[in-house]
């Protein structure tokens, strides 16, 4: 049946181009832009009515990172790049913000085959285009629905051989790293804590702050600093890169080899006596590309691309609990090392952060891709003018071996003997090296297509018309991981006169995932536009180059869930031993109910848009409003079956989500004698709104908590309305049943006014997402003046909030915690006493658990919007060198994350917890072309 | 040229057509089975009864660590950042449940109503010629009883807690999950002891061999001895009739008649560590657990151990001295009646159960290979003020498993939750005899033929502890007698928490106290502090049912209060 459908919609297509074929006409056209769609499919970036953005390697190549998506920052109008956190982390990428409950990420395909963006080093990239509308959406049918980025790698000319080696030299240092206080501060802090929680024994006598200050006895009253014992002030990193592409008429080749070494913060790596396990945190890779080009016959083109890639990583092998413990371990807990040179701790808190880093072994993990596609293209103008057919073939596999080499150590700790006199007891010990390794992954992945298309331009009509077959097969090693997907899609491309521009796009597509029987689904989407600037009324204008109006509708999916939640299926669960002596047998239970009615998610959009060029091109404006209704989705079916059926509900196909936004990006440039530059700016406006996410349904008077009508992500949690000043001030409010209160502590609004304060009747909606912003812009500004150039890359975004719980920064001393510099007096912040009960911003001081400040409430809430400098490149180009053996070089400097104008003043707004720390980097390079 | 272009482009078509065969899509990945294809084999029709009992009710730190002993007078958790504290601090509500045992019961009562529903179906005469046959067979004929007795417990487990229930007893659909009412508790109890009543003549008195952990005819007594104390309890009982007192007892004597079941002393067999020797156990929770229990509880100072449940000085006052006297903490430190007991050496010539369930100062524990000393007095290894050191003095023995190795974590010791044991049975019938005919009295024509008393004196005999002051006993202290029997046998078990509810004692939970020990030269002295106070609403008798239960099924009402 399906072959039947796939068959019909090849016929139907191919009837269609066939037809136009029969008129013909010839004429040779000037040099388009264009912008690849995959499937072997371009549009003329002048005069497509789709809505696209476009990077080139110019831009993209201006900054030191090994990782494209670095590069990506506020540059597409559109595209939100966000940085991630750890160390050499890689941004997330969204288009388009958020309209999917489920899963919001973007389909990023390499040369036309879905692969993951962070395999590919800057220098293959030659531009990366992201496809935003329904028409680009639809053509990738059950993957589409959040948008498309396509990345193209280079290739060959037939020109001369060009040889390029690039070297960079990055060093970076910790960005806005929290201050934790030292031991007299934490000891003070630690008084005045248990002061506030009345308890007037334990404690700090002014004895021992004296002795912490004046550091006299260091083995029983310590003052380290544990961020100056574990990160080092700078890491380095190597990045050098070697290209060359070249070729004759009949065979053309771009050849890259890209190698990276960067080498972390941490101080404490070599403790391992003969050095053999140094953990330091780093990542080695090697990228090697080779792209070829080659005429097999007249009619026939090969295009072969190979990437081979080799990443080691390497990190303590207690790298979280280190990373951590680095902030939660207070100055005055315990000395590094005790007197006889093991490390110390306590029996409390049982490890060492220095030991952590350097004590604990390594985790290696060592990853190796194979990335091949091959595509022929037949021209088949023997049969009919224009008519083509291509096949092309992708198959990809990357495994990853984790290697862990651990072991434990030996720390001492100060406790009192027999004799009741302070002794050092060594408690654990210095295990041997234990090494074992396991597969992580082993993903392996392949595509075929194969289509028959009819080019054709005949008077004022070009039609471009393709119709093609794809099936895409991914494997990986975890459950649910397979990926099966088959399908034909149309797609028909009308230029009438370089006026009035069209597309179509049909797609019928099915997905493994769904049962025989509602397994394809057709997607269509048109796409038209108007090029005013050609018209003959418009003639006369010469100031306008280009003056477009596009829009665009159309339907895709998106297939990202389990296999078969259409069977109801029993599974093992953990063994039961009957007899304490044999061994467990395990029991079979019920799964999850199957989900009724599933289908693909689906998103319907729509999109207008304005392409304006003017003055001689020096100006350009896009403009772009969309709107994006998603439904479809999975969501818990929980909250609409009482757990008395006791058995897990299958979801419900009923989330439902409307995004809509706005989108401008333009750009000026102009050369004046020696001096040119280039401003471009772009902005983009979006927001969501859940319609249906199977919240529960609330009875009448908790309507106000309905998760409809906000967005996703958006913060939810109380509302401070102060500090409680006194008893009687508590005795007075509303009861708070979250836990004990005393003086200083949150006072929140009884949002219900029940006189009762709980933490699941009085949240309010305080916040915007702090995944997705709402406004998120970037702007760059590229100068040239003579041999000197000058590029600066800015990035901003608002409408976007964060919570801060990251325990030891902001929930200070309770269970052994620090105490940050942040909470103490950092951007201001003033914690509740009885002096500063009128001005202060945060809460008492406690040693306590504190249920009642610590959650989710407006006191913890602060505004995430940041203006970025991403990068900073100042550079020279030197004239030929060796006899033009060099034919040109530059050198430039650049910086990386410069600055952060931001609400967060002491901490990274997209860093805000402790981890590995945020990172600037400043390099120095060349590059040599030959 | 053109023929060659033609050969390429058929080699393709070919290669496509079979490539691209139409059930390409006919894939499924699942690791699931279908329970059709799970009843056609004896082994795994076996299976489906299994996960039953992986939801039994065990507690060896359910509230991050905390156990359900440490929200009452007899324990705290050390910090309070854990679960239980919301039994505490009064943040305990409908939208902040803890302890919420609401949808682990009913998923293990949907597994027993399945499996009920088919295999009472199901025919295994086909596989009569299979070799395991009769082995099978000799297990399946008591498996629709097993089922019907832990679907009861299960019921128990729930009643204890929220009162009237939802009672399913067939497989829900969504719609009836979503209307159905609470059957009021009399009902439930009701039907919990008819159950276990009609079970328990079918099911083993001696389980097979292999199968010791499965439900006999002395857990389906056991549980509805336990379900009848409890519905005779001032509690359920405001009436205070006798009759549900009367036959609370008649429950408990028809274990105690079964005579398979025996209070061993110590000396023969651990009650708790060792099950598989004890002739007093009834039924536990028998998976392994491993040491991490050790770990947490074990004292800070020794090298792997930290600080978790604190025994109040209130639990160790509840301890009488092997004589039969009672030991008070007071200003003046300990005291007691008892001629042999030695103030400066309060914890010696106890009864001996206290060893079996307090560290204390000077307690000595075996682990990592050394022989520890447990040191409680102020600046002591493992006392305040060390950070994170027991909050009243004393750590918990109870459970606590010697000659491991705790700082590496390489043991593969086993514990198993003890759900009924038998001096359960006996202290049952003692409060049950006491409420109904008084300390001595006895009822022969109901086959009552041991008193209160005598019960007592049962327990106290195996624990070796003096009876010698009980006969003086006025009948109305007699009942202060049983509630601390009941407290020490079973201290630190999960016992008391219920016990109190019951008794209608909520108020017991507010102040618990601990000890400070102070060292000067060679001698301690002892005094009371107060480790914790806690809040107490009469609404905490009963749980109240998850708020959005209530959102979900308009017919579920909340119990009072909350």
């Amino acid at each position: 049946m399906k072959t039947k459908y796939i068959i019909l919609t090849l016929l139907s297509v191919l009837t269609f181009g066939y037809t136009y074929a029969q008129v013909e006409n010839q004429q040779d056209e000037p040099q388009k832009k264009s912008i690849n769609l995959g499937l072997g499919l371009e549009a003329d970036a002048t005069t497509t009515s789709m809505s696209v953005a476009t990077a080139q390697s110019d831009i993209l190549e201006k900054q030191s990172k090994f990782s494209p998506s670095e590069a990506l920052y506020g540059l597409l109008p559109g595209l939100q790049v966000m940085q991630g956190s750890g160390f050499n982390s890689t941004p997330s990428l969204a288009l388009r913000g958020s309209s999917s409950l489920t899963d919001n990420s973007p389909l990023v395909l390499v040369d036309g085959f879905e692969r993951n963006i962070n395999f590919l080093a800057i220098s293959e990239i030659e531009n990366i285009t992201i496809l935003k509308d329904a028409a680009a959406a639809t053509l990738y049918g059950v993957q589409g629905a959040n948008g498309v980025i396509m990345i193209t790698t280079k290739r060959g000319s037939n020109q001369k051989l060009k040889i390029q080696a690039n070297y960079n030299f990055n060093v970076s240092t910790p960005y806005r790293m929290p201050e934790m206080a030292d031991a007299v501060t934490y000891a003070e802090s630690y008084n005045q804590a248990l002061a506030n929680d009345g308890i007037y024994s334990g404690g700090y006598s002014d004895l021992d702050i004296e002795k912490f200050a004046t550091g006299a006895s260091p083995y029983t009253h310590p003052n380290v600093n544990w961020i100056d014992e574990a990160y080092n002030d700078a890491s380095f990193e190597h990045r050098a890169e070697v290209t060359a592409a070249g070729g004759n008429e009949k065979v053309q080749f771009f050849s890259a080899f890209n190698y990276q070494n960067i080498q972390g913060l941490f101080k404490p790596t070599d403790i391992d006596e003969d050095h053999r396990y140094d953990s330091q945190i780093g990542k080695l890779s090697l990228n090697v590309r080779s792209n070829i080009d080659a005429a097999i016959t007249k009619t026939t083109k090969m295009s072969l691309g190979i990437l081979a890639r080799i990443t080691e990583q390497n990190q303590p092998n207690d790298y979280s609990t280190a990373t951590t413990a680095i902030y939660s371990t207070p100055s005055a807990a315990f000395p590094v090392y005790s007197p006889n040179g093991n490390f110390a701790s306590t029996d409390y808190y049982n490890y060492n952060p220095v030991a952590l880093i350097g004590g604990t072994g390594t985790d290696k993990y060592i990853s190796r891709s194979m990335l091949a596609d091959l595509r022929l293209t037949q021209d088949l103008s023997m049969i009919a003018d224009g008519l083509y057919a291509q096949a092309a073939v992708a198959y990809d596999v990357t495994g990853e071996i984790y290697e862990s080499i651990s072991k434990t150590y030996a720390y001492d700790v100060l406790s009192s003997n027999v004799d009741n006199e302070q002794v050092w007891t060594s408690f654990s010990e210095n295990s041997k090296l234990s090494q074992g390794s396991s597969a992580n992954s082993q993903d392996r992945s392949s595509s075929v297509e194969l289509k028959v298309a009819y080019d054709k331009t005949f008077a004022e009509h070009d039609i471009k018309a393709s119709a093609i077959y794809r099936q895409t097969y991914y494997e990986g090693m975890a459950y649910q991981s397979t990926q099966k997907r088959q399908g034909v899609i149309g797609y028909v491309d009308y230029n009438y006169d370089n006026r009035y521009v069209a597309s179509i796009v049909a797609n019928y597509t099915g997905s493994a995932v769904m049962p025989d029987g509602d397994r394809f689904i057709f997607y269509p989407a048109l796409s038209a536009g108007w090029i005013i600037s050609n018209e003959s009324f418009m003639s006369a204008n010469k100031n306008i180059d280009l003056l477009k109006l596009r829009a665009s509708a159309g339907v895709s999916g998106w297939d990202g869930i389990d296999h078969a939640l259409y069977t109801q299926y029993y599974s093992s669960t953990s063994s039961y031993l009957f007899n304490p002596s044999s061994i467990g047998t395990v029991g079979y239970i019920e799964d999850a109910l199957v989900v009724e009615g599933l289908t693909y998610e689906r998103n319907t959009q729509a999109n207008i848009g304005v392409d304006f060029v003017a003055f001689n091109s020096r100006l350009s404006v896009s403009l772009d409003a969309f709107y994006e209704h998603r439904d479809n989705m999975l969501v818990t079916g929980s909250n609409d079956v009482s757990s008395v059926i006791g058995v897990t509900v299958g979801s419900l196909p009923i989330g439902e989500v409307v995004n809509r936004g706005v989108e401008v990006g333009a750009q000026w440039g102009d050369t004046h004698g020696d001096f040119s530059y280039r401003i471009g700016g772009n902005f983009s406006f979006v927001r969501n709104e859940i319609i249906e996410n199977g919240d529960i349904e609330r009875s009448e008077e908790f309507w106000y908590l309905d998760q409809a009508g906000s967005s996703i992500g958006a913060r939810w949690g109380l509302e401070a309305i102060g500090f409680f000043e006194s008893w009687e001030d508590i005795q007075n409010s509303p009861t708070q049943n979250l836990g004990d209160v005393r003086p200083g502590d949150i006072k929140y609004k009884d949002q219900n006014g029940d006189g009762e304060i709980n933490q699941s009747e009085d949240l309010i909606q305080y916040g915007y997402s702090g995944v997705t912003p709402e406004i998120y812009y970037g702007f760059n500004i590229d100068l040239k003046y003579k041999r000197f150039g000058l590029y600066a890359q800015f990035q901003g975004c608002g409408h976007r909030d964060i919570y801060l719980s990251s325990s030891s920064l902001v929930f200070p001393l309770y269970n052994g915690a620090n105490i940050s510099e942040w909470y103490l007096s950092g951007e201001g912040n003033i914690p509740w006493t009885e002096e500063t009960a009128q001005i202060a911003t945060l809460p008492r001081l406690t040693t306590e658990s504190n249920a009642n400040n610590f959650v989710s409430s407006t006191v913890w809430y602060r505004n995430g919007a940041y203006f970025k400098l991403r990068n900073l490149e100042v550079s020279y180009d030197v004239p030929s060198l060796f006899n033009n053996t060099i034919s040109s070089a530059r050198v430039f400097v650049r910086g990386a994350n410069l600055f952060s104008l931001d609400y967060l003043k002491d901490l990274d707004p997209e860093n805000y917890w402790v981890s590995y720390p945020a990172v600037r980097t400043y390099s120095v390079g060349v590059n040599l072309t030959f | 040229m053109k023929l060659k272009n033609i050969l390429i482009l058929t080699v393709i078509g070919v290669s496509v057509a079979g490539y691209t065969s139409c059930n390409y899509l006919d894939y499924e990945e699942s690791v699931g089975t279908d329970k059709d294809l799970l009843y056609s084999y004896m082994s795994t029709a076996e299976a489906m009864l299994t996960p039953a009992y992986l939801y039994l009710y065990t507690d060896f730190g359910n509230l991050g660590g905390a156990t359900l002993d440490c929200a009452t007078d007899d324990a705290m958790w050390y910090q309070s950042d854990t679960d239980v504290r919301k039994f505490e601090d009064g943040s305990w509500s409908p939208t902040s449940t803890v302890d919420d045992r609401w949808s682990t019961s009913y998923t293990a009562i949907r597994v027993l109503n399945d499996f009920m529903d088919t295999f009472d179906q199901e025919s295994f005469d086909r596989f009569e010629y299979n070799q395991d046959y009769d082995e099978y067979m000799s297990k399946f004929q008591y498996f629709h009883y097993e089922a019907r007795v832990l679907r009861a417990m299960y019921l128990f487990d729930l009643a204890k807690r929220y009162g009237a229930i939802p009672m399913p007893l067939t497989v829900l659909t969504a719609d009836e999950a979503n209307e159905i009412e609470r059957t009021p508790l009399a009902d439930v109890i009701d039907f919990i002891v008819s159950e276990c009543t009609e079970c328990a003549e079918s099911l083993p008195v001696v389980p097979e061999v292999n199968d010791t952990g499965r439900v006999s005819k002395g857990v389906a007594l056991a549980l509805k001895s336990r379900a009848l104390l409890f519905w005779a309890s001032p509690l359920c009982n405001s009436e205070g009739e006798t009759d549900r007192w009367v036959a609370a007892a008649v429950a408990a004597k028809e274990v105690i008649d079964m005579n398979q079941y025996r209070l061993q002393p110590y000396s023969e067999a651990d009650n708790l560590n060792n099950i598989t020797t004890s002739e007093e156990l009834i039924f536990a929770f028998q998976n392994y657990i491993g040491c991490v229990y050790e770990q947490r509880n074990t004292a800070i100072g020794i090298d792997g151990g930290s600080t978790g449940i604190c025994p109040s000085q209130d639990l160790v006052d509840a301890f009488q001295t092997v004589n039969g006297y009672e030991v008070t903490l007071g200003d003046r430190g300990f005291t007691s009646t008892d001629t042999a007991f030695d103030s400066s050496n309060p914890y010696s010539n106890r009864d001996p159960r206290f060893y079996r369930t307090i560290m204390y100062n000077g307690t000595t524990w075996n682990t990592n290979d050394e022989l520890y000393t447990i040191e409680t007095y102020t600046g002591g290894n493992n006392a305040q003020p060390k950070q994170g050191a027991t909050t009243t003095g004393y750590y918990i023995k109870k459970y606590m498993v010697e000659y491991q190795r705790i700082s590496t974590n390489t043991t593969s010791l086993q514990h198993y939750w003890v759900i009924f044991r038998y001096a359960e049975m006996v202290l049952n019938y003692a409060e049950a005899m006491y409420e109904a005919y008084g300390k001595t009295g006895t009822d022969n024509d109901k086959g009552l033929t041991l008193s209160s008393l005598d019960a007592i004196k049962m327990v106290r005999d195996r624990a070796g502890v003096s009876n010698a002051l009980l006969d003086a006993v006025s009948e109305s202290d007699f009942q202060a007698t049983i509630h601390n029997e009941r407290r020490v046998e079973f201290a630190l078990e999960g016992m008391r928490f219920w016990d109190l509810r019951r008794w209608l004692k909520g108020d017991e939970f507010e102040t618990l106290s601990g000890v400070t020990i102070t060292l000067s030269g060679s001698t301690y002295s002892y005094a009371p502090t107060t480790a914790t106070t806690r809040v107490w609403y009469n609404r905490m008798y009963w749980y109240p049912i998850p708020q959005n239960e209530i959102y979900k099924n308009s017919n579920l009402t909340q119990n009072d209060n909350w």
